[in-house]
């Protein structure tokens, strides 16, 4: 039997420098601060909160990391 | 009560892999196996952890892969999470399992209509937009 009803509970970004990580971490503050829990450790940012369970959430974080 | 499938195609670098994918409206995220994840040659990039309905909470790679369907003439760019767990136990022999990110993502309704599957006479239908194509 296949398991389901999967929950997204934390999300883990690796960054390639510290000052990128800063910086991600500010954009995320500043645009979805008010529905996640941040935390930077390891050159990683580990994101949580109710809002993680949104997948437009998690493609933009995971895209402006790609990008940054 | 039916349970829903639909057949997908995933294409990454070049590689194109057809399989039948199972439908949870009740999963955050859509999953693929790892398998299927090394078929496709597909480049993980971040990390989840994800709830399991038996309270565990495993960690998944996120991958980005291209996936069609034809039928519905979708067609879109997505982030997929990577892992075998769901499918360890597998007798369905799926290797995908489509969350309500990609059914949001490209405005599929789910409607349970009856007479239409299963056994009980109830079941559910997937029903995309006419205008579904799509892609980022």
């Amino acid at each position: 039997m296949v398991m389901r009803s999967f929950r997204i509970v934390k999300l883990i970004v690796p960054m390639k420098s510290k000052a990128a990580l800063l910086k991600l971490k500010d954009k995320v503050q500043k645009r979805y601060g008010h529905v996640l829990v941040l935390r930077t450790r390891n050159k990683k940012l580990y994101v949580s909160g109710k809002g993680i369970g949104d997948y437009r959430v998690r493609n933009w974080i995971l895209d402006q990391a790609e990008a940054g | 009560m039916g349970r829903l499938f639909r057949a997908v195609t995933l294409r990454n670098a070049g590689r194109s892999i057809m399989i039948v994918a199972f439908i949870d409206s009740g999963s955050d995220t859509t999953i693929i196996s790892h398998r299927l994840a090394r078929k496709l040659h597909l480049r993980p990039f971040g990390k989840d952890n994800i709830e399991l309905p038996d309270g565990r909470v495993i960690p998944t790679y996120v991958g980005k892969v291209m996936i069609e369907v034809e039928r519905d003439n979708i067609k879109k760019m997505f982030r997929v999470d990577i892992t075998d767990l769901p499918f360890n136990e597998d007798i369905d022999d799926v290797d995908m399992i489509i969350g309500v990110d990609l059914l949001q993502a490209c405005n599929i309704k789910l409607q349970f209509i009856e007479g239409h599957a299963g056994r009980s006479g109830k079941g559910p239908v997937w029903r995309a937009p006419a205008d579904a194509v799509s892609s980022r």
